[in-house]
Parts: C-alpha cells; structure tokens; sequence
C-alpha cells in the first residue's frame, strides 16, 4: 500500500523523518513522488518582489484615510442626532418662553362666565344677573385701581380706534362719571331682571 | 508569523503596546492605535496579497480592503488567535473572493518593483525574476482552496493547524491541498505556464 499524501508531505516537509515510512525503501513510485514534491518546493522561493520604500508610507494614509471615511458618517450621524435633539429642546424652551411672554403681554380676552341657564329656569340668557357674578367685581376692583400710565410704560397698549383707547383719552372728571353711569345702567339692568 | 517593525510610527507609547493592549487601545478610540496595528502587519498581509493576485496594483488594493475590514470587525477579534492569524483570514477571505471575481494579472517583473541589485549580477537578477515570475504565474493557477493552502503554508510559515483554522477546514484536507498543489504547480512549470 502506497503513502498517502499526507503521509508524503509530510516526509518532503521535514516533520517526519523518513524512518517512520520503511515502505520507501521497496517503493520506486512513492519514493519518486516525494523528490518530485521536494523538487517543486525547491522552486517556491520566490520572494514577492519588494515594493518601493515610499509606498509603505502611502499605504498607511490611504488605509488611515480610508478608516477616516469610514467613521467619519457614523460621527456625523450621531452629531446630527445629538444637534437634532438639542434642536428640539431649544425650540421647545424658545415656544414655551414665547407663550408666556404672549400671556403676560396680552391678556387673554375676558369673557364673562357663561350664565346658569339651569338656576334660571325659562329666563333669557341676556337677562342674566351679569352684576352679581364675583369675576365682574374682580374685574371693577383692579380696573379701579389701574395706573394707566404705568400700564402704558408696562408696555399695554390699546389699538386705535377701539372702547379702550375712548376710556383711556378720558380725563379722571369724565372716568369718574363714566363709572357713575355704568353702575346705574348694571343697577337698572338688576331691577329689570 | 513577520512583522513588519522597522517603519517608525507616531506615538511611542502605542509601539511598545502588546497585541491585547493596541486592539483595546483601538477599541476605545485612542489615535494612532489602528496605524500601529497597519504598520506592523502590512507587509505580510501585501505579500499575501501579491502571491494571490501577482501584481503589485491589485495587491496594494487588496490590503487596503483587508485593513479597512480588520478595522470594521476589530470588536470580533477575541484574541484567541494571533492578530496577524486573524489578519491572515481576513487577508485569504478577500483574495479569494477577488480571485473568483476577477483572474489574476501578473505583471512583469521590472514593474513597481524595487530590486535590491547590490548582491547579485544584472544576469542573476533577470533570471531569478523571469523564474519566480513563472513560479507567481503558475501558482495563480490554481485552483482556489490549493493556492490559498500553499502559499500559507509555503510562505507565511503557517502550521496545517493555523491553516486549517483560516481556511474553516480540516488538518487533513489542509495537507491534500497543500500536496495537490504540488503536484499541478510541478505540472504547469514543466508545461512552460507563464
């Protein structure tokens, strides 16, 4: 029985010695396969022919360039995504600021409280003991006491032409009787109710 | 396993790091660490490349593409090889990936080579660049699983084991290839293949 291949390579590799195979001594065709295997390797020793000295240098940039673009858009990526949350916070603290600052400049618009239908049975919605509801005498109470030039400073400001603009051209002789008139008009309007 | 350590780097301290330290170092962004990792094996992972594909253009790219895959999949490396073992698998993988892609160019002998003359006469050089020529020539030849058996084994130094663990076969099937290789590389050199 012939060697097996491994068993020739073996031998023609040197990591076997040629005493762990007697059947070499009787066999001519084993023993001609194995000087044609040390033959050929005897050819191998082709060294890769060496490239000039400047192209490791080259090499090693284009690899660290190469690594370079391959991080570069996972980076940016996550940049992208930090500046885009951060984006969003900023954006949500300036509609926040804006909201206030809207709310405190300009009051919403004060509307009376819908009357209680239910606690007046058959009565009419406009006939509503407007006079009695406390937001009006809230109301009475601060307008009263209203600076208008420190409101005018403060920056509320009124739009021409407007009920606001009338009261505010008023002298204190002409408010005070407006609110005389008004308080007999809310008087009468009870009576009637 | 050759290193190539005689190209000074940059940084020093990452020189003297051990292969776990310069793959951690890797791992945590330090910069520099992969340069010294390229700097070291570049040159046996180019000469595997140029074995496969035998010229220097193709090689050059094909370790460029080993690199840049080493660098993507560097968290997989679990040391239980050798760095320039792990090297040498992703290195074969690409050659022969490109080698099924694309047939081996040789080129001739006196291109992008820098021949060191100082030792031998013009006559000798020329000859033993027209027969390792033929013996690149004959060895692209080959069939796929023999090539990449035999030029680890008869180039790089690797044992039939480390082989066989690159390759995903067996020691067995490593040394058949290796043998077989053999036997045709003997069959196209008579044959006159260049």
């Amino acid at each position: 029985m012939h060697l097996t291949p491994e068993e020739l390579l073996d031998l023609a590799e040197g990591s076997r010695p040629l005493s762990s195979a007697p059947h070499l001594t009787a066999c001519e065709v084993c023993r001609q396969q194995l000087d044609e295997l040390r033959g050929v390797m005897a050819t191998l020793d082709a060294d890769v022919p060496e490239p000039s000295p400047l192209f490791w240098e080259h090499f090693s940039t284009r690899v660290r360039e190469a690594v370079a673009a391959e991080s570069a858009p996972a980076r940016s990526r996550s940049s992208a995504g930090r500046w885009s949350w951060g984006l969003a916070a900023a954006m949500s603290v300036v509609v926040v600021a804006i909201a206030v600052a809207l709310t405190v400049r300009t009051p919403p618009p004060i509307t009376p409280a819908p009357p209680a239908i239910a606690e007046v049975p058959g009565g009419d919605v406009g006939s509503a003991p407007a006079v009695d509801d406390p937001s009006f005498s809230l109301l009475g109470d601060l307008a009263g006491g209203l600076d208008w030039d420190a409101a005018a400073e403060a920056g509320i400001s009124m739009a021409p032409d407007t009920v606001d603009t009338a009261v505010h051209d008023l002298n204190d002789g002409e408010r005070t009787e407006l609110q005389r008139l008004l308080r007999e008009a809310m008087a009468t309007s009870r009576v009637g109710a | 396993m050759v290193r190539d350590d005689d190209v000074p780097t940059r940084d020093a301290a990452l020189v003297d790091l051990g292969e776990a330290d310069l793959v951690a170092a890797c791992l945590a962004g330090r910069p520099g660490a992969f340069d010294v990792i390229v700097e070291r094996h570049r040159r046996p992972i180019y000469q595997l490349c140029y074995r496969f594909v035998g010229n220097h253009e193709d090689a050059s790219d094909l370790s460029q593409d080993v690199f840049l895959r080493a660098f993507r999949g560097l968290r997989n490396f679990k040391g239980e090889s050798s760095l320039g073992t792990w090297l040498y698998r992703i290195g074969v993988n690409v050659c022969l990936n490109r080698v099924s892609a694309k047939p081996p160019v040789n080129e001739p002998i006196d291109k992008h080579q820098y021949l060191d003359d100082r030792s031998e006469s013009p006559r000798d050089l020329v000859l033993r660049g027209e027969r390792a020529m033929q013996v690149r020539a004959a060895i692209a030849r080959l069939p796929r699983k023999q090539r990449a058996a035999l030029i680890l084994r008869m180039y790089h130094e690797m044992s039939h084991q480390e082989i066989a663990e690159t390759l995903g076969s067996s020691v067995g099937a490593v040394k058949a290839n290796v043998f077989h290789a053999l036997q045709n590389l003997k069959k196209l050199l008579v044959s006159g293949v260049s």
